[in-house]
């Protein structure tokens, strides 16, 4: 572990020197390769060094964030051609990285919820660094505040376990069981909010719709990804209390997850659009945690990774027509078909993987949730219809608004997708439909 | 319903009119083929005609109203319309590119066309050389797209 | 170069792969042979997920027919769609569907039959939208959305197979038909199909779906895709055989049959015409199928496979030379201008009424002989036969609004028959429309079935089928020659030409409450209640507060101070006095 973190922290001078922009990018797939070519035991966490480590509910997430920062770099190009303050830029993402990285690896509570805490000053540097209109600065105070709020009742969490037990590390908690219901709400109300939960979710729209292309990705790509691995982490201090209290958190995310996708209807912004659907997606993966089984875990995971990939490849795609269009509206950005018809193909491929068509992650990832949710009470089934049917229904919105028909004749110069951003989908849609050819190491790894 | 004129506003006669124009439509619809369809519409025709001296306001809205009607309630339930014209089945079917977008396809593309493009691009020199006979030269700025 | 076109490559591939099929689909029924392939993904606490791969004597032939359609369309839109830009953009679209449809054939299992089913779905999604117009949005819409449905039903089947232990449907239809959860996963399994196969609840997407290109009706809107939910159902039928949801889909069906049929006769759009021809024949196909009747079902859907692709084509030839006017009421008389294209529309005409000894009368035929000996009640009886009549009344109309009458094009045309490559392509399904159904018949059935009725009852299908003919040349010539007071009635006639209102239902009727719902949503909660308790609800109290203790604090503080002071020193002068007297 030690060996991927100094990487990191050598990659940093490397930001500060002039036209390194792709260089870093290369360097960070070369760790990539490193990183994959780790020995991963299933079960346990293994290649321990100080209190690093990591078992294979990290190891993907890990594996997700580098992938997510790299494609980052790859699809905020405009920003180095502008000079729009690349080595910062650069900076900043490498030093996210480690944030995620350190999060997603570290052993001891504590110090997760410190690392947890910091990768979210980097993120809020983003959004209001590099972020398009002046009202940034409110997205960025909503995120910061509404993840910070509810993060602090999950210091003092920690420390009363500590006091408790002597012992916060994380792999040790399986022998833990609290029975408290004040600690079992301070414990996962950082995580629901960083989710985010029905009710707690409107920092997301906001921040995305304020967010740069990057900004947007890690948001949606691993921010979100942050609540899922702490509740998969914390919730097995609380089976007791879970039995009786998860079902509160099951029913808003689901009901949640119904009207966030007929929200989804009425957004004419398309990032905004593709931000209540990721909160949609993300309400079905706190309903499979909170049912505390196997196939809801899995199926957490899954879904978590995939809809990673998969709302981070939107982002881009609304980043390209934003490039071209500077709008980000619904009723300028039409009938894109006549215009780039290469991408068409590519929003169509990226926007059947966020409804769940085979052979995505998102769709085992699916089938695993609803196979928690209807065996944990069978009545849920006609939520999850509504709420898989109507992501269809606004993916399907998304695309053919987009797509189809007459354009804005508004329009009076363009260019064509270059081969950069069908490279970066291309990063984007491979492993997302490819991995289902290795779904167990999805699958077992716990 | 079908033309909405200039501002909304409509004389008696223009209403009348629209009426008529609708009804032929209407009965277009019903009887397909020339002949019948030609004496549906003189028949019709007359039945216009023999209000037309009418000159009580009040009675001849009433009697456009009455026409409104009865159009409403005999109007086709699948009107017969023109392909291309709007409501018909190929109407906007294929989406007119403008001009400008020739200048963004692929050069393979563009190979495909060698003669038309050949002379487009000869075309466009014309162009700038005559815009800048008439404003003087652009100043070279850096230009991001 | 003409010669190494996307379509003829297609072609061949696909024709080449249909006859494959045919040989291997000869082998398998003559040694009676069932191979599964399974490929596991993973398997975990006693569940195991794998991608089957299932060949039988029905998955092979369903494969060759669907391989031999595909391969002719394609053919047939090098000519159809010779003006279109995006021709490979198309012909791949296409290829994907055919590559589906195969993917769904040969599944046996819950899980992977959704890479075909899911595929069916999206692929015929972008075929619908292919033309840029609002109609065909809409109609891609309404599609999806339709398909959707069954989609999700799917999908909540295998949440509940899950108790199964394995998805391999294929294995429990037997043994596991009188439990409860079987009971949960036939209905929604019935559910699915219906939507695929457009019956009446969902049947209003199917006419819609006629905005795309000719070539994707004939394919996918007539022999293939509407045909998937039909496949399912006679996968599942052992274990629905017994059910009270299968009298419930009979139900449904016969109506699908009779309400599509009536429907044709009110419509004058060719294509939809025969859109509602091939809803008709589904429902046929389902009703069949619900009253125990797999192969029956299996030997209309091939035999139906052949000719309405076929009529579809002759209708897409017709449609290209008209200069894409589709409106019956413009034609007339054309037979004395394409003949050849005008024949393989009547043979393909003939075989959709049954007609003896073409395609459609082997099959229609014996369908109709056994709901005559099976022990049904007169209503369902009755929208058999009538149905049965329907299909020869608009199929007369349309032939005299197309063929008989006068020319009543536009002043300027072009009529021609010398189109070849439509012409060859309509030609190989015109062979297969003459002949499939005496050789289905030969193969697939390994003894014939009894039939034993009286002689009227055995009759009856001509007789419905004459006075159906005669109903519709009377119909049609009054029609167009003189006063139709029939459809003078707006109501009525929009009621039974709109599909019994089923259009409007499940697109006004139903999105406008769910897109108002989630804008109240989104007003009451999102910028409403959530912002108000969380967001800036927050921020306002505290500011509020904040005002209000600058306002002590910095304003005049000194005053208040002092004020206070002055309050404080009275207050406790106040409670010495008290306490000093209280002692």
């Amino acid at each position: 572990m030690m060996k991927f973190l100094m990487m990191m922290i050598f990659m940093i001078p490397l930001c500060f020197k002039k036209n390194m922009f792709w260089m870093v990018q290369m360097m960070l797939f070369l760790m990539m390769y490193f990183f994959m070519n780790l020995m991963i035991n299933v079960m346990y966490y293994c290649n321990l060094s100080y209190m690093y480590s990591c078992d294979m509910l990290s190891y993907g997430l890990i594996l997700l964030s580098i992938w997510i920062i790299i494609l980052m770099l790859m699809s905020s190009e405009s920003l180095y051609k502008m000079n729009f303050y690349p080595n910062f830029f650069m900076f900043n993402l490498i030093m996210l990285l480690i944030m995620l990285f350190l999060t997603f690896s570290v052993m001891n509570l504590f110090m997760f919820y410190l690392f947890f805490e910091s990768s979210l000053i980097f993120t809020l540097l983003l959004i209001i660094g590099w972020g398009y209109q002046p009202e940034r600065i409110q997205a960025g105070m909503y995120f910061l505040f509404y993840t910070l709020f509810a993060s602090l009742p999950l210091l003092l969490g920690i420390f009363y376990i500590f006091n408790k037990m002597n012992y916060i590390m994380i792999y040790f908690m399986k022998f833990f069981n609290f029975n408290l219901y004040l600690l079992y709400f301070s414990m996962i109300m950082a995580f629901l909010v960083k989710m985010p939960m029905y009710f707690v979710h409107l920092w997301l729209p906001k921040a995305h719709v304020e967010a740069p292309v990057s900004g947007s990705m890690i948001l949606a790509g691993v921010m979100l990804k942050l609540g899922g691995y702490g509740l998969l982490r914390v919730l097995i201090l609380f089976q007791k209390v879970g039995l009786k209290l998860n079902i509160i958190f099951i029913i808003i995310s689901l009901l949640g997850g119904f009207y966030l996708s007929l929200k989804c209807f009425c957004q004419v912004d398309i990032k905004s659009l593709i931000a209540y659907s990721s909160v949609a997606h993300m309400s079905m993966v706190i309903g499979g945690i909170m049912t505390m089984n196997y196939w809801g875990f899995i199926g957490s995971y899954i879904l978590m990774i995939g809809h990673g990939l998969c709302s981070s490849g939107m982002f881009c795609l609304a980043n390209i027509n934003y490039e071209r269009l500077h709008s980000r509206s619904l009723y300028i950005n039409k009938g894109m078909m006549s215009l780039m018809p290469s991408m068409s193909l590519w929003w169509f491929l990226l926007m059947s993987s966020n409804m769940a068509a085979p052979p995505s992650l998102n769709l085992m990832g699916e089938i695993s949730l609803i196979n928690s949710l209807v065996s944990w009470c069978w009545l849920s089934m006609f939520l999850l219809m509504l709420i898989s049917f109507f992501s269809a229904g606004y993916s399907l919105y998304l695309y053919s608004y987009i797509q189809h028909g007459k354009f804005y004749l508004g329009i009076y110069s363009f260019y064509m997708g270059l081969s950069r951003e069908y490279l970066l989908l291309m990063l984007h849609w491979l492993p997302l439909n490819i991995l289902i050819m290795k779904i167990d190491y999805f699958m077992i790894w716990f | 319903m079908a033309n909405v004129p200039f501002l909304g506003l409509k004389t008696h006669s223009q209403k009348v009119c629209s009426l008529f124009k609708r009804t032929l439509r209407n009965l277009e619809a019903f009887y397909d083929r020339r002949n019948v369809y030609r004496y549906q519409a003189v028949l019709m025709r007359e039945r216009f005609d023999k209000n037309a001296q009418v000159k009580d306001m009040r009675v001849a809205t009433q009697l456009l109203k009455q026409g409104e009607e009865e159009l409403f309630l005999q109007q086709h339930s699948i009107p017969r319309k023109f392909p291309l014209s709007p409501g018909g089945v190929a109407y906007e079917r294929v989406v007119q590119s403008p001009d400008w977008v020739l200048d963004y396809w692929h050069p393979l593309e563009k190979a495909q066309y060698p003669e038309y493009f050949k002379r487009r691009e000869e075309r466009k020199k014309e162009f700038i050389a005559m815009w800048e006979k008439e404003y003087g030269k652009e100043e070279k700025k850096d230009q991001h797209h | 170069m003409q010669k190494f076109s996307i379509c003829f490559i297609s072609f061949f591939v696909l024709f080449s792969f249909s006859m494959i099929n045919i040989f291997f689909f000869s082998y398998f029924v003559m040694n009676n042979l069932v191979y599964i392939l399974e490929w596991e993904l993973i398997s975990f606490s006693s569940m195991s997920i794998v991608m089957s791969i299932l060949l039988d004597w029905m998955s092979l032939l369903f494969m060759m027919f669907v391989s031999l359609i595909s391969s002719v369309v394609i053919f047939y839109s090098k000519s159809y769609m010779s003006s279109e830009l995006n021709l490979n953009r198309f012909i791949i679209l296409v290829l994907l569907f055919v590559f589906s449809m195969i993917l769904l054939i040969i599944s046996p299992n819950i899980i992977s039959i959704l890479l075909g089913w899911d595929g069916l779905g999206l692929v015929s999604y972008c075929l619908v939208i292919y033309y840029q117009n609002i109609k065909s949005y809409n109609a891609g819409m309404l599609t999806a959305l339709s398909n959707r449905v069954g989609d999700v039903f799917i999908l909540m089947v295998i949440s509940w197979m899950m108790n199964y232990g394995s998805w391999n449907y294929f294995f429990y239809l037997d043994f596991m038909v009188n439990d409860y959860m079987m009971m949960m996963i036939s209905v929604m399994i019935i559910m699915a199909a219906m939507t695929k196969s457009a019956q009446i609840p969902f049947s209003s997407w199917l006419p819609a779906a006629m905005a795309a290109p000719t070539p994707v009706s004939a394919l996918v809107h007539s022999s293939t895709l509407v045909t998937a939910g039909v496949y399912l159902l006679i996968r599942f039928n052992s274990l629905l055989i017994d059910m009270f949801f299968f009298k419930v889909l009979l139900l449904l069906s016969g109506l699908t049959m009779f309400m599509a049929g009536i429907s044709a006769n009110y419509e004058f759009d060719l294509k939809k015409i025969i859109a509602l021809s091939t809803l008709s024949q589904l429902g046929l196909m389902m009703s069949i199928l619900s009253m125990g009747f797999p192969d029956l079902a299996f030997f209309h859907l091939l035999t139906h496979a052949m000719f309405k692709a076929l009529l579809f084509m002759c209708a897409g030839v017709i449609i290209h030379m008209m200069n894409d006017i589709q409106d019956i009421r413009f034609m007339g008389g054309i037979s004395n201008f394409i003949p050849l294209t005008c024949l393989c529309l009547n043979v393909s005409n003939m075989a959709l009424c049954g007609i003896p000894f073409l395609a459609g009368f082997y099959s229609k035929d014996l369908i109709l002989e056994m709901v005559s000996m099976s022990n049904l009640n007169f209503f369902i009886f009755l929208l058999y036969y009538v149905s049965t009549g329907l299909t020869m009344f608009y199929s007369f109309r349309l032939t005299m609004y197309l063929m008989i009458n006068d020319f009543n094009l536009l002043s300027v045309y072009n009529l021609y028959d010398e189109d070849y490559v439509m012409l060859k392509s309509m030609f190989t399904l015109m062979m297969m429309s003459v002949l499939s159904g005496s050789m289905l018949m030969w193969s697939i059935f390994s003894y014939p079935y009894m039939i034993y009725l009286p002689l009227n009852i055995k009759l009856m299908v001509i007789y419905v089928s004459i006075l159906g003919a005669f109903l519709g040349y009377l119909m049609s010539n009054m029609n167009i020659y003189s006063m139709n007071k029939y459809l003078k009635s707006y109501n009525l006639s929009s009621f039974l030409c709109l599909m019994w209102f089923m259009p409007n239902l499940s697109t006004y009727g139903l999105n406008f409450y769910f897109l108002n719902y989630g804008q109240l949503m989104l007003k009451n909660i999102d910028m409403g209640w959530s912002e108000f308790y969380s967001g800036q609800g927050l921020v306002l109290i505290l500011k509020n507060y904040t005002v209000f203790y600058s306002f002590f604090q910095m304003n005049n503080n000194f005053k208040i101070y002092l004020f206070s002071f002055v309050l404080w020193v009275c207050f406790l002068m106040m409670f010495m006095m008290i306490y000093l007297n209280s002692l």
